[in-house]
Order: C-alpha cells, then sequence, then structure tokens
C-alpha cells in the first residue's frame, strides 16, 4: 500500500530510533554492542505478535520481504529470510524485522480502526515509495547506531572517522565501497549493502562512484 | 463466564513472551528453526513430538505432562510402562477414569507409597 506520507527529516528520524532504543533500555538494558537486539524489541518491547510465513505465496508478490498488520499489532518475515536456515540471509532478515519497526513507530497513526487479511504495509525489495525510504532510513538508524558505528570504525582502522586524513580524497568504486564496508557489515549482522549505505548517509565513508 | 480455550499454538506463544523469549532464541533453544516454531505457534503445523514438548515445557517453567497432553501426544515413557503390564494398566487407567482430580491425587499418592514399601522391603 502506498501512502502519501508527510516528510520528515533524517535526523528526525535518527532521534526516533535513539529515543526507541533507550526506552527498551529502561525495561531490558541498554544494548552496548552491536548487533542490536531487534527481536527482541519487536517482541518483547513493544509486544507485537511475530510470525514467519510465506509471504512471497500468501500475497503473490515475488520479492516481498516483510509485513505488517498495524490493527491486529503483528508483524510477519518471509520465510526465506529465515536466518538458521540460511545464515547469508541474516542482515537481511534484520533489516526487515527493523524496517517493520520503522512503519510502525513512524506510521501506525495512519491507520484506523479496521483490521483484515491485507497487510498495512509490505516491505519489498524494490519500489521505494517515501513511505518506504522513511522505513528503511528508521531501519539504517536503528540496526547502526551513529554512536557505535564511529566506535566500531575506530576500533577497525585505528584512528576517528572523523580525525583522520587518510580517507581524504578517496573516491571508491561500488566493490570497492562493499569491501570497506564488510567487516562493520558482519559486526552490526546487516548486509554489506546496508552498511555501504549508512556509511555514506553518515559521511564515513565518501558515495560510491557510478560503475 | 466464558473462558476462552487456547490452542497449543496459541499457549505456546503466550508463555514464550511472558518467559521473554524471542522466537528466534526459544527456537534455539529447542533446536527447531524459526520458520517451523512460527508455524507451531500459527497451528499451521501438528504440535512437536512429546520428547520436543517435554524441552519446551521446561524452559517455560511449565508441567511437561500437561502440555503433552495440550499438544495432543502421549509422554514419552506410557507406552512401554502398558506394554510390560498390557492387562493391569489399562484396568487401573479405566478404573481411574472419572475419578476427581482430589481423588486422582489419593490415589497417586497410595500408588507411590506402595512403590516404596515394595522397594523398601515392606519396611515403614
Amino acid at each position: 500500500m502506498t501512502l502519501d506520507v508527510p516528510f520528515l527529516r533524517d535526523d528526525r528520524i535518527e532521534a526516533a530510533a535513539a529515543l526507541l532504543w533507550t526506552e527498551f533500555g529502561r525495561g531490558f538494558g541498554s544494548p552496548v554492542a552491536p548487533p542490536m537486539p531487534v527481536d527482541q524489541l519487536l517482541e518483547l518491547h513493544l509486544r507485537l505478535d511475530f510470525e514467519i510465513r510465506d509471504l512471497q505465496a500468501e500475497l503473490g508478490l515475488p520479492d516481498v520481504h516483510g509485513a505488517i498488520w498495524v490493527q491486529d499489532r503483528r508483524v510477519a518475515v518471509d520465510r526465506h529470510l529465515d536466518p538458521e536456515l540460511r545464515p547469508a540471509a541474516r542482515g537481511r532478515y534484520h533489516f526487515t524485522v527493523a524496517h517493520e519497526i520503522g512503519h510502525w513507530q513512524l506510521h501506525r497513526h495512519l491507520f484506523g480502526d479496521a483490521g483484515g487479511r491485507t497487510p498495512d504495509f509490505v516491505g519489498q525489495g524494490r519500489g521505494r515509495s517515501r513511505v518506504e525510504i522513511q522505513a528503511d532510513r528508521f531501519a539504517a538508524s536503528l540496526l547502526m547506531p551513529l554512536p557505535m558505528l564511529v566506535h566500531a570504525w575506530t576500533e577497525i582502522h585505528g584512528e576517528h572517522p572523523r580525525r583522520s586524513g587518510r580517507w581524504r580524497g578517496w573516491q571508491p568504486g561500488p566493490a570497492e565501497g562493499l569491501a570497506f564496508s564488510r567487516p562493520l557489515a558482519e559486526l552490526f549482522e546487516v548486509s554489506a549493502a546496508a552498511m555501504r549505505y549508512r556509511l555514506e548517509g553518515c559521511g564515513l565513508l565518501p558515495r560510491a562512484r557510478p560503475a | 463466564m466464558s473462558q476462552r480455550k487456547l490452542t497449543f499454538g496459541q499457549t505456546l506463544r503466550e508463555a514464550r513472551i511472558a518467559r521473554g523469549h524471542t522466537l528466534r532464541g526459544f527456537a534455539a533453544a529447542v533446536g527447531v528453526s524459526p520458520t517451523y516454531l512460527s508455524q507451531v505457534e500459527q497451528d499451521n503445523v501438528d504440535p512437536p513430538t512429546a520428547e520436543r514438548v517435554r524441552t519446551m515445557a521446561d524452559l517455560l517453567g511449565a508441567t511437561p505432562d500437561e502440555w503433552i497432553a495440550l499438544a495432543g501426544r502421549l509422554p514419552e515413557d506410557l507406552p512401554d510402562i502398558i506394554r510390560k503390564q498390557p492387562t493391569a494398566m489399562p484396568e487401573l487407567l479405566r478404573a481411574a477414569s472419572g475419578l476427581t482430580p482430589r481423588q486422582l491425587a489419593e490415589l497417586v499418592d497410595r500408588a507411590r507409597a506402595l512403590r516404596d514399601e515394595r522397594r523398601g522391603g515392606g519396611k515403614a
């Protein structure tokens, strides 16, 4: 479903994600190191029902990753992303859980009382409307909090990213950008592509020059 | 007042959340995939084996035999017990069927006392 949602500045989305971790920390203890416990956040803090389903078959969409039924307080992730059955999908699984939490935090007020069989939001691998982009940005902030990211960056490279001159003028190609992002992606249990995008957005990696 | 009768899957999900287990974490502890556990919670597949239900109940601090019954399974040790005394055991179960929980508890206490007497050679 495509909704016409108001513009949200990135720093507001970042702050909303940070606030959610603060609230989570009151009940469960603040996460101090990656990976971020988004499963716990969704099921135990937000108390949303969580399911793994064959969404691709049920919704007839070939590349669906997740869905949310706002009035039912229910989130589902497609079974093809089960991280135990498909370890390579672990990053995408985490991003999908975080993306649906993003819809819950940012967009749930847009829905009335009517529950139903059709999900309110369906997260797919393509077709990015504003509402989906906002949920993606929320997911990135949730899974890769900036202070933790800067700390990890510093640990890996032995210097603070803002004070380093080593990277000045470096223009990585897409493959180089992914290779640079991979160690951090493994630490945060996200895909290398999601990490690269996040690093670029935070100014911790120059934007990849077109291939 | 009518009380909502929960399915095995609903009971499992409620107990899991109440004890602070995520779907993934609980699936790992039980030794199944999150997809399978989720299917069980949605009642899309038959409940797991009695052995697995016992593991789940132990992790959730529940009574294994109750959960095994809720799952529509028989405790693993029962078939052997019946096979060893194929006439007396079914007869005992039929005779005890229909007793109140209090009467059953008394019967169990009496049976345990008899067994202890036999093991202890009849000393008081």
